[in-house]
């Protein structure tokens, strides 16, 4: 298995009172799988991914990614396990540097000239039209383009696990598109993805697998072959029950 | 030599010196988001500690590289109060000044030493010649540091001032990267320390007395020249401080000149940093009193 949580305990401290998204969650994911994780607000999602990158400690039970603890990792390792991209436009990527700068950074394999990384990275950008600003700083990107740009850095990256939080919340339709192009094709590469979102077409019509988390279990676990939409919408409805 | 040219000559000279501490100065203020008041205590540190070096007759260059060290660690001890006590940048700065001016009385064991019987990093050479020597360095070492910055490494430091969480996500360590950055900055500003100390012949505790109001001044003049900013982000801020620093040195040389008294040069920066700071504000699409008169 490429992630496996074992009865993980997660809680913190929010003005004082302590949550507790999910207590006992067992998930295994294969390599190769993309996972649609859908559930309604404060499910536990956006905790669950980040137990998944290493930055939320868990209470109790075990988390494994490729048979490391991402939460005791070196930062190395961790690194070359997870990469996470933010529903955040400007959290994934660095304003003050170039659209350049930034995917320099994020590329792992860059000791070539600079020209021809100046042509591979303007190559990956031309489909999403942000070839002509290569060398401009970020402040000058709208945060759509920006969260392009994010998606399109996970793909430099050798990690095996691509974690997207709500990649597309900040996208207009057309980049909607363009963004989940990029998606596919890092998920074509090889990488295993679990990807956060609220779009209940989405949840049926991309990915291999699709989740649901309410009430600090899954109450919807179905692959692409099984999904159907009426079961997924019960199961949403359920939810949302659970969280009115 | 006539008047105004030793003027240009000796406002070139002095831009020399003072390089370093304007170009750390400006570097950690615009390229890492960190207002460093640090380079007031490593300027005398670095020059302190070169002069007590070359005192107890050891290398010039021992004393210079010691020096730089001793600048960069005062560097580290202000971005590490902020980093992990979570000090306010700024308080952070004002916290190691104070240790700085202490720590460099100790080490010189007295307010100030003079060097003119011992060697120097210049040995016995001429004025002129020592302007060439700093103006070649400067030549090699600007774009050494252009380079830098636009290197992995430079980038990595510029991401996780930028944006912690990116960093991160990359592997890299913010806090870790932010001490060394400032830590950087404050042995170019110990270097200025050194080459002072070097050609005047002596070290003095109040040397860093109102060098940020001067790097202040410095990059705000350099920042006034507009097709500087369209420059790449790190190139700006260099060739800022670099021009912003020579114009500074002129003006103020053309001062002396002039008869400005010696009395009056903390508030002729003071007064030029408000006149760059002003100019800026009313040459800006939306004027800030405009605003105050809207």
């Amino acid at each position: 298995m490429s992630v496996e949580l074992k009865g993980a305990r997660v809680s913190y401290e929010r003005w004082g009172e302590s949550i507790c998204p999910f207590d006992g969650l067992d998930l295994s994911i294969a390599p190769g799988e993309w996972v649609m994780l859908a559930g309604p607000n404060g499910s536990g999602k956006t905790t669950l991914l980040r137990a998944m990158a290493g930055t939320q400690q868990l209470d109790r039970g075990r988390i494994e990614l490729w048979g490391v603890d991402p939460g005791s990792a070196t930062a190395a390792q961790r690194t070359s396990l997870v990469y996470s991209v933010s529903q955040n436009p400007l959290a994934g990527t660095a304003s003050d540097l170039t659209e350049f700068e930034n995917l320099y950074l994020a590329d792992d394999c860059p000791h070539r000239p600079r020209a021809e990384l100046m042509e591979r990275y303007g190559a990956m950008l031309q489909p999403l039209g942000l070839r002509g600003q290569l060398t401009q700083r970020l402040t000058t990107l709208s945060g759509g383009q920006r969260q392009l740009l994010a998606i399109v850095m996970a793909g430099l990256r050798q990690t095996r696990l691509v974690l997207l939080d709500e990649p597309l919340a900040a996208l207009d339709p057309s980049r909607e598109q363009l963004a989940l192009d990029c998606i596919r094709a890092l998920w074509c590469s090889g990488k295993t993805i679990v990807q956060v979102t609220h779009d209940p077409h989405l949840m049926v019509s991309e990915g291999t697998r699709t989740l649901v988390l309410a009430d600090g279990h899954f109450v919807y676990d179905q692959y692409a072959n099984q999904r159907d939409k009426n079961g997924l919408r019960d199961a949403l409805a359920s939810a949302r029950q659970m969280f009115s | 030599m006539s008047g105004w040219l030793l003027v240009a000559q000796l406002g070139v000279m002095n831009a020399l010196i003072m390089l370093w501490v304007v170009l750390g100065f400006a570097v950690t203020f615009r390229l890492f988001s960190f207002a460093d008041l640090t380079i007031e205590a490593s300027l005398p540190l670095g020059a302190g500690v070169y002069a007590i070096t070359v005192t107890h007759g050891h290398s010039p260059w021992a004393g210079a590289a010691l020096g730089m060290v001793a600048g960069a660690l005062a560097g580290a001890l202000t971005a590490t109060l902020h980093v992990w006590l979570r000090l306010n940048k700024l308080l952070a700065g004002v916290i190691v000044i104070a240790i700085g001016y202490s720590l460099t009385l100790m080490i010189m064991q007295g307010p100030n030493i003079g060097l003119v019987s011992n060697a120097s990093i210049f040995g016995n050479q001429t004025e002129n010649r020592i302007l060439l020597e700093l103006l070649f360095i400067a030549i090699v070492a600007v774009p050494l540091l252009a380079r830098f910055l636009s290197g992995r490494t430079g980038l990595r430091m510029r991401a996780a001032a930028g944006n912690r969480e990116f960093a991160a996500s990359l592997g890299i360590a913010p806090g870790l990267q932010i001490i060394l950055a400032v830590a950087g900055a404050n042995a170019l500003a110990a270097l200025s320390g050194v080459i002072l100390t070097s050609i005047q012949g002596f070290a003095d505790i109040g040397m860093g007395q109102g060098i940020l109001v001067m790097a202040l001044a410095a990059l705000g003049m350099g920042e006034a020249v507009r097709p500087l900013r369209l420059l790449p982000s790190h190139l700006a801020v260099l060739s800022s401080a670099v021009i912003g620093n020579l114009i500074y040195q002129w003006v103020l040389t053309a001062a002396f000149h002039l008869g400005l008294p010696a009395t009056w040069l903390k508030l002729a920066t003071g007064v030029l940093v408000l006149v760059v700071v002003a100019v800026q504000a009313l040459r800006s699409p939306q004027p800030i009193w405009r605003e105050v008169l809207d």
